[in-house]
């Protein structure tokens, strides 16, 4: 069995560590790309370690190569003709990736929140009193209903407010970068999730900007992690597996 | 090696990442993120487990976050 790693550009050496399961990573050269992998008896089992042992040689690799897209980790192939097959499927989105994503790295950037408010923004906190007095005759169903309705409104305010901040946040930071992926969570913890592939050089300005435009908004948290091979960067657009 | 200025947690701003987080944001990345090649036999199995106890680690550990840039100074 074959163990995936990462599809690359000019890694000259396979990278010093270890890979799943300790087995030794090993280039492939497949046409224009080199492919890291490591051989198994069997299909390695999806462990915690092994997970971490799959990125440990993938961030390897973002320090040795001119241009790294990570792969999936969990992708075995049976043997290399199977895997030189599936490289030759997707070998033009492959090439074209990587060009992308040369020279840069992935800034990971979360933003957490306050969903109550705590910025002075109007967020309706406090649950409404109930409604079996307001207007008189109401009933249970009537109060039930009332209840909906301003449950509803608060989660509406909640979620704007949530698209308002996350827009200014990454409205920001956005332009510094070359590609981004961001989600508006606005869970309770979670304001923001998003990544930004910037130039090698560019991660300090970024982090600078993000940090800045946090700083201007009271209550939200910001947690800068990375640089990181271009995970979020090596899919391809309409592909997303599982929904 | 690898050299500790690609460990997630000397890039965390403002203050330490904890182990759960640096773990969270790293299994976010080889378990949801990346290529995706056909043909491969997926190993599923432990996938959405892993992301999900992660996930909600993560989101407890943002109430510890600092509430501002360090030496802001500003009130929260």
């Amino acid at each position: 069995m074959i163990d995936v790693y990462a599809v690359a550009a000019g890694p000259r050496r396979p990278p010093g560590v270890a890979g799943v399961e300790g087995s030794p990573v090993e280039l492939l050269d497949h046409r224009a790309l080199v492919v890291a992998v490591s051989r198994h008896a069997a299909a390695p089992p999806p462990t915690r370690a092994a997970a971490l042992a799959h990125a440990a040689v993938c961030d390897e690799l973002q320090a040795l190569a001119e241009a790294v897209l990570p792969v999936r980790f969990g992708a075995v192939y049976a043997d290399e003709p199977a895997l030189r097959a599936a490289l030759d499927e997707r070998h033009a989105d492959l090439a074209a990736g990587l060009d992308h994503v040369r020279g840069r790295v992935e800034v990971g950037v979360r933003v957490g929140w306050d969903p109550a408010g705590g910025d002075g923004d109007p967020a309706p906190s406090a649950p409404a009193p109930p409604a079996t007095g307001a207007g008189g005759g109401g009933g249970p169903g009537r109060a039930y209903l009332l209840d909906r309705a301003a449950e509803e409104r608060r989660r509406g305010a909640r979620r704007e407010r949530a698209e308002r901040l996350a827009a200014a946040v990454h409205g920001a930071v956005a332009p510094l970068a070359a590609d981004s992926r961001h989600r508006v969570l606005a869970t309770d913890g979670l304001l923001l999730s998003a990544a930004y592939l910037v130039d090698r050089p560019g991660v300090d300005g970024l982090v600078v900007r993000a940090r800045a435009v946090v700083a201007e908004h009271p209550g939200l948290a910001l947690l800068c992690t990375g640089p990181w091979p271009p995970y979020h960067f090596a899919g391809v657009d309409g592909e997303v597996p599982g929904g | 090696m690898t050299a500790p200025e690609r460990v997630p947690a000397d890039r965390v701003e403002g203050g330490e990442l904890g182990e759960d987080v640096a773990l969270v944001e790293v299994l976010d990345r080889v378990l949801g993120q990346g290529v995706v090649l056909v043909g491969d036999i997926t190993l599923a199995v432990a996938e959405i487990d892993l992301v999900r106890v992660g996930l909600q680690l993560f989101v407890g550990s943002t109430d510890t976050l600092p509430r501002a840039a360090p030496g802001d100074g500003r009130a929260p």
